[in-house]
């Protein structure tokens, strides 16, 4: 039972998750990582999170908590970006090709605890409530790493070169 | 940009990108991997409590604890304001260890990745000596490091093990294996994620120059050794055609010899910092 609940659960939800952990580490395989992490929390603590109804709120939690456990973990990648970069061609970008590379540079430019509190509140859509409930913090440290994060990322993006491409180590 | 905006940024961003395709099966069988280890620990941990009351008891119970008797609670001298304790700082042992805090040692420590750098010229040397497979350059790599206090001030640890891993590359294909290196120091107990990933290990003659004895464990990714030199090192190495961290795609092989795993666990290079 558990299985085959976890599992559709899983699959209606994998997507959503992985893009959200996307945004959250500015990585793809970091992504993965993390919400494989987030979901074997998930498996474990199904039956309780099944029957309090909290199946969402709790595996957000724990994408986020797997976020902020990544960066402690022992293993961690190593970027190796400026060593060596692969000589490959890089194709000329449209202008919303650039508007998107610039947004995800100001991202990744963001303080972690901004990050987070982007991705609840604009991208999952939280309360400045739900937001603080999720981090542990405060409903005005929400609002001030709102007004900060949201202050850098118009910085950033008012900032960028449109005459020079970057290429981001995969 | 005001909030309406960020969050439409935001989606334009995902939504279209494309998600790994991962499967479920595979989510499950860890979920219930995490589960069985902690009903395990907890079933030990148990344990454990019941030993420790019992020896708890079996102490009050026979007066222990004091010269004229009473329990050694009532004896115990409590500081009312104990001085904080002084941040440890890097200090050498007796036995050649050097002792740093532990949560410094969680930030990048130069001198562990010059060593993990070393780890990988040695795989690369005797795995890839033609630079064909190995990323030695690019983003596929990690560190794990185990730390041990013992012999240190509390707050602080000696590195009593290190490893890599390194992605490989197979010319024409997609996917990507991985070769992981673990090193233990001598007297510490081989318990890395490669001799708990297999359960086929079996011993291994071999006549390599200081070492001591070998195990094999052929898998159905590839072949990972265990090698236990005279200098009490401990080298474990797996070559698994699947990185599981970073791809689900594996490659189909990879071209390396049970031998040249061998010798290359046994170069006296591999070393801790």
């Amino acid at each position: 039972m558990r299985d085959d609940e976890f599992a559709a659960y899983v699959e209606q939800r994998r997507p959503q998750l992985f893009r959200a952990a996307w945004l959250l580490c500015a990585d793809p395989h970091r992504a993965e990582d993390v919400v494989q992490a987030a979901l074997t929390r998930l498996y474990v603590a199904w039956p309780r999170v099944r029957r309090a109804d909290s199946v969402d709120a709790y595996v957000r939690r724990a994408v986020v908590n797997a976020h902020l456990d990544e960066g402690r973990r022992p293993w961690r990648r190593e970027t190796a970006a400026g060593e060596r970069l692969p000589d490959v061609p890089v194709p000329a970008a449209t202008s919303a090709l650039e508007e998107r590379d610039a947004l995800w540079t100001a991202l990744r430019a963001l303080p972690p605890g901004q990050r987070r509190v982007v991705v609840l509140r604009h991208w999952w859509g939280l309360s400045v409530e739900e937001t603080a409930a999720d981090l542990g913090i405060s409903p005005g440290t929400v609002k001030s790493q709102t007004s900060a994060a949201l202050a850098a990322l118009r910085t950033a993006l008012s900032d960028e070169p449109t005459d020079e491409l970057t290429r981001e180590v995969p | 940009m005001d909030d309406e905006l960020l969050t439409r940024c935001l989606h334009d961003l995902t939504d279209g990108a494309p998600v790994p395709a991962t499967a479920t099966d595979e989510d499950v069988r860890r979920g219930r991997t995490r589960l069985r280890r902690r009903r395990t620990a907890v079933v030990a941990g148990a344990a454990g409590a019941v030993a420790t009351t019992l020896v708890c008891v079996a102490l009050v119970g026979s007066g222990q604890g004091g010269p004229d008797g009473r329990s050694g609670r009532g004896d115990v001298a409590v500081d009312p304001s104990p001085a904080p304790t002084p941040a440890p700082t890097p200090i050498a042992t007796p036995q050649g260890r050097t002792c740093l805090p532990t949560t410094e040692r969680m930030r990048p420590d130069p001198a562990i990745s010059r060593v993990v750098r070393g780890y990988r010229e040695i795989l690369a040397e005797r795995l890839d000596p033609q630079g064909a497979h190995l990323d030695r350059w690019q983003v596929t790599r990690s560190v794990q490091s185990s730390t041990s206090q013992s012999g240190c001030p509390e707050g602080s640890g000696w590195t009593a093990a290190l490893g890599t891993k390194v992605g490989w590359r197979v010319a024409g294909e997609s996917g990507q294996g991985v070769v992981r290196v673990f090193v233990v120091a001598p007297g510490r107990w081989p318990d890395s994620s490669i001799v708990a990933s297999y359960e086929t290990w079996q011993d291994r003659p071999v006549s390599l120059p200081g070492v001591v004895s070998a195990e094999v464990a052929e898998h159905d990714g590839g072949t990972a050794v265990v090698v236990h030199r005279s200098d009490g090192f401990t080298v474990e190495i797996d070559a698994n055609t699947l990185f599981g961290n970073n791809s689900v795609t594996p490659v189909s092989g990879l071209d390396v010899t049970v031998e040249q795993l061998l010798a290359a666990a046994a170069d006296p290079r591999f070393t801790l910092p």
